[in-house]
């Protein structure tokens, strides 16, 4: 090799191509609170992702919405700070000065501590929430969709029937008592999880933990557990297409999966990227390649306490026929279930979700998030992640036994999206 | 702006770059690595300078295109090799800025050599044939009109048509419908050989392994190209006096307005103000359109950094009965900038949520290689940033003032709203509706 440096060498040196991850540390304080921490000293920052069992399967009938509403009450802001509401859990996540981590546990701790909000304050929350509704729901192309996939997959009365960001509705309930009695009941230590990756030594964040969160009461609490998977759970029987102000048709194909973390899930996981993931997949050859009727595939998992919700999404050409893309997306899927997943192709699609975990991981905020809810969901937080062991321990007998059980026609909502005459 | 107190302070750690090194390998290539070993990921990026300021007048989107088909037609070497990237779990980003093309793949570090071989595929390969070329050329016509419903990206695009009237920066890098009709084989094929045949450098972050990676791309045998980035700026655009355009989409559920100037270039002396003065401008416009009045649920100000100008463009999603007061909520902050010194407790929040986000981007793989190919590509020292960090600490209120009257000007702005029809009486009285205006008139010239 003829190398020679033009500008300037490193100090430090470069060598062998291994990844070096600190360890986790998790914990429980004496009042439930359950605590998570890496080191990573990269940069002289702080991630801080605090996660509370308390989404919108806590919002009570005819209050769709509350568990949303309660998030933007309790955020403070910051401009490296974010906050969202899953069905499961709302979470808030900062990225600060490593120096300034006991200001953000504060913050943690006045959520828990302050449950007293103004009327002023609810209107201009409801207010935003409505027009973050018409924003990201109504108003974009498809923007319905995920929502009706979750009626149709857990019926009325299901904690997961409904999604968190809520409807007009039953935003218009909510009253300032409302939002004041979760605040009580559901921000509290027992149902937080705390996550610190960071620039520290694992003592001074302990200690800091002890000190600011310690006297907080906290009592014996567990979330309330549903069988997700009982068959008597039927899916509502929508019927199978809608129109829409979309420009093209769109198939969907989703069902109930196994809950975020298990090994089925996993499972689960590599059956649908081996469905409709990259241009190998059988959806992008048979419909893109081979009969041109599509312009994209892809899938999603949405990841919950006890189920998960998988789709796959396919996008037809502008003016194509949808009930052929229909049917074309149904006979994979069939494929999927009846013929084993060959091993060099599951070798395949394992290499690629262990890139994409990784890839998430990158960020010390994506981390925290991940150990979060792994702590939350299954009560212990690894890296790297049981799920990578899953991965790599998943065989095609295993993974067909999968597919068989979980794909299964009444398991499985289709929605076929048409675009309305005239608006194509 | 004194920096006396800077000898003292101690350099903040950022990363991979604090390790990171610059090398020229005996047959030319510039080659620049950092390490990051939190995950077992390589990235890597190929930089060619095939920028979209070097499609031909009446041709753009030309670059844009030949960076497409060059990386994935299938018919192409490159792309049947591309398409082996799949079982590898890698990603292939294919990406055309103004300046350069970039090339990125990011793949398991145990798959290093596969990046590396592919590079090499791609700079020997035969141009894409003409069968290729239309196919390409068609799929971006087809999703320039599925572009054309979308309000934010309407919204954006006339825009910088407006802001940059006479340049091409004016046009969007992936071109319009009208100037990829006219793309035809023979302009592939000329751009391959001028442009698509020698990389600028190669970038490599996260588990490198060093040797072994110089020692493959050393017997490589890929022309390099030297190209300066030094090179005399182009005449900033011309300063045309403000005013409002309205397009209607009336099937849209909110309208979508972007106001804003065309603005110094990157290595202007107050850029780094002025990239303060923006987060400012965001967070204030954050607190009053969102938290405040629950206008609008997505404020946000950006400085896109430029060679020759960057747009200063503010951005907000609205209910199309609020687009008025919200047009005068951002005039009135503006204002403020202008007149207002910035208070001291507000300045210091600003200052260190900028240098968090500058942190922040470095504990990615694609963020500590966009940072890499800047000072590689610019020519600036890997110390740069640690320079850039402390000039943006030794700003004060008084600096700010002053760039925000030099450089802020309410009457350069130009203003677009795109959604539901809407009477902007009597917040704007001059308002032109675009659909009215002649835009097949423009003289091209060079990028901005």
């Amino acid at each position: 090799m003829n190398a020679m440096p033009i500008v300037e060498a490193s100090p430090m040196g470069i060598g062998a191509a291994a990844a070096r991850a600190e360890p986790v540390e998790s914990w429980e304080l004496a009042n439930g609170l359950q605590a998570v921490f890496q080191a990573d000293d990269r940069v002289p920052l702080v991630a801080v992702h605090a996660a509370y069992h308390v989404g919108s399967r806590h919002d009570p009938p005819g209050r769709s919405g509350l568990a949303h509403l309660c998030e933007h009450l309790k955020f403070t802001g910051g401009g490296c700070a974010t906050a969202r509401t899953f069905p499961d859990r709302t979470t808030f996540t900062e990225t600060l000065a490593a120096g300034d981590l006991r200001r953000a546990l504060a913050a943690e701790r006045a959520r828990m501590t302050e449950h007293r909000f103004t009327e002023d304050r609810l209107e201009a929350e409801r207010r935003l929430l409505m027009v973050e509704r018409r924003q990201t729901v109504e108003g974009r192309p498809f923007g319905r969709d995920f929502e009706e996939i979750h009626r149709r997959l857990y019926p009325p009365g299901h904690p997961y029937h409904l999604a968190p960001v809520g409807t007009l509705d039953g935003l218009r309930c909510i009253r300032l008592g409302d939002a004041e009695e979760l605040s009580r009941d559901g921000y509290r230590p027992e149902r937080l999880v705390l996550s610190v990756i960071g620039n520290l030594l694992h003592a001074a964040v302990v200690e800091a933990l002890e000190e600011i969160f310690a006297d907080l009461p906290g009592k014996p609490w567990r979330e309330p557990s549903f069988s997700e998977l009982d068959p008597s759970n039927p899916l509502s029987g929508a019927p199978p297409s809608v129109l829409s102000r979309v420009p093209f048709p769109r198939v969907y194909v989703a069902l109930r999966g196994p809950g975020f973390g298990q090994r089925d899930c996993s499972a689960a996981s590599l059956l649908l990227r081996s469905l409709a993931v990259g241009r190998s997949s059988l959806l992008a050859r048979r419909l893109i390649d081979r009969l041109g009727v599509a312009r994209q595939v892809q899938a999603h998992i949405v990841p919950m306490r006890e189920a998960s919700t998988l789709v796959v999404a396919v996008d037809g050409i502008v003016g194509g026929d949808s009930g052929l893309l229909t049917t074309e997306t149904l006979a994979a899927v069939e494929e999927l279930i009846t013929v084993p997943i060959p091993e060099e192709r599951l070798a395949n699609v394992r290499h690629k979700a262990l890139t994409d975990l990784w890839s998430s991981l990158q960020r010390p905020a994506g981390r925290a998030a991940h150990l979060a809810t792994l702590q939350a969901f299954l009560g212990r937080a690894t890296f790297p992640a049981d799920v990578e062991s899953h991965y790599e321990e998943l065989d095609t007998g295993e993974v067909a036994e999968v597919a068989l059980s979980l794909w299964k026609a009444e398991r499985r909502t289709v929605l076929t999206v048409n675009p309305e005459r005239g608006r194509q | 702006m004194s920096c006396a107190a800077a000898a003292h302070r101690p350099r903040l750690r950022l990363g991979g770059l604090d390790g990171a090194e610059r090398l020229c390998l005996g047959r030319g290539l510039r080659v620049a690595l950092a390490e990051d070993r939190t995950v077992p990921l390589l990235h890597c990026q190929w930089i060619l300078p095939a920028g979209a300021r070097h499609d031909p007048a009446g041709l753009e989107g030309l670059n844009a295109l030949a960076l497409s088909l060059f990386t994935g037609a299938p018919d192409g070497r490159a792309g049947r090799m591309a398409a082996g990237f799949e079982p590898l779990g890698a990603d292939l980003l294919p990406h055309t800025g103004w300046d350069h093309a970039t090339v990125a793949v990011e793949l398991a570090a145990r798959d290093w050599h596969a990046a590396i071989d592919w590079g090499e595929c791609l700079f020997s390969q035969p141009p894409p044939s003409p069968a290729a070329v239309v196919a390409e050329r068609d799929r971006r016509i087809a999703r320039h009109g599925l572009a054309a419903r979308n309000v934010a990206v309407q919204a954006d695009r006339w825009w910088h048509r407006l802001a940059y009237p006479r340049s091409r920066f004016g046009h969007p890098v992936d071109g319009t419908e009208d100037s990829l009709a006219k793309i035809e084989h023979r302009h592939v094929e000329a751009l391959s050989e001028d442009r698509f045949r020698s990389p600028l450098w190669f970038i490599a972050v996260g588990c490198v392994p060093r040797e072994q990676l110089l020692s493959r791309l050393a017997g490589n045998v890929l022309p390099v190209r030297r190209e300066s980035s030094a090179r005399p700026l182009p005449e900033p655009p011309a300063e045309t006096p403000g005013s409002t355009y309205q397009l209607a989409m009336p099937a849209s559920a909110q309208a979508e307005i972007r106001v804003g100037q065309a603005s110094v270039c990157r290595n202007h002396a107050a850029f780094a103000g002025l990239q303060l003065l923006a987060q400012l401008l965001g967070a204030r416009l954050s607190g009053v359109l969102r938290d405040r009045s629950g206008t609008s649920y997505r404020t946000h100000v950006r400085l896109v950094p430029g060679t020759g100008s960057s747009p200063l463009i503010i951005a907000a999603t609205v209910e199309a009965s609020r687009v008025g007061e919200t047009l005068e909520r951002i005039a009135h902050e503006v204002e403020r900038l202008r007149e207002e010194p910035v208070p001291e407790a507000e300045l210091a929040a600003a200052k260190q949520v900028s240098e968090i986000d500058f942190l922040r981007s470095l504990q990615g793989l694609p963020g500590l290689a966009a940072r890499l190919k800047r000072l590689a590509v610019n020519e600036h020292p890997l110390d740069h940033y640690q320079d850039h960090l402390e000039e943006v600490r030794m700003l004060n209120a008084s600096d700010l003032r002053t760039i925000a009257r030099q450089h802020i000007h309410r009457e350069r702005f130009f203003e677009i709203v795109v959604g539901p029809p809407v009477s902007l009486s009597p917040w704007r009285t001059a308002v032109v509706p675009l659909e009215d205006l002649d835009t097949g008139s423009q003289t091209e010239r060079d990028h901005p």
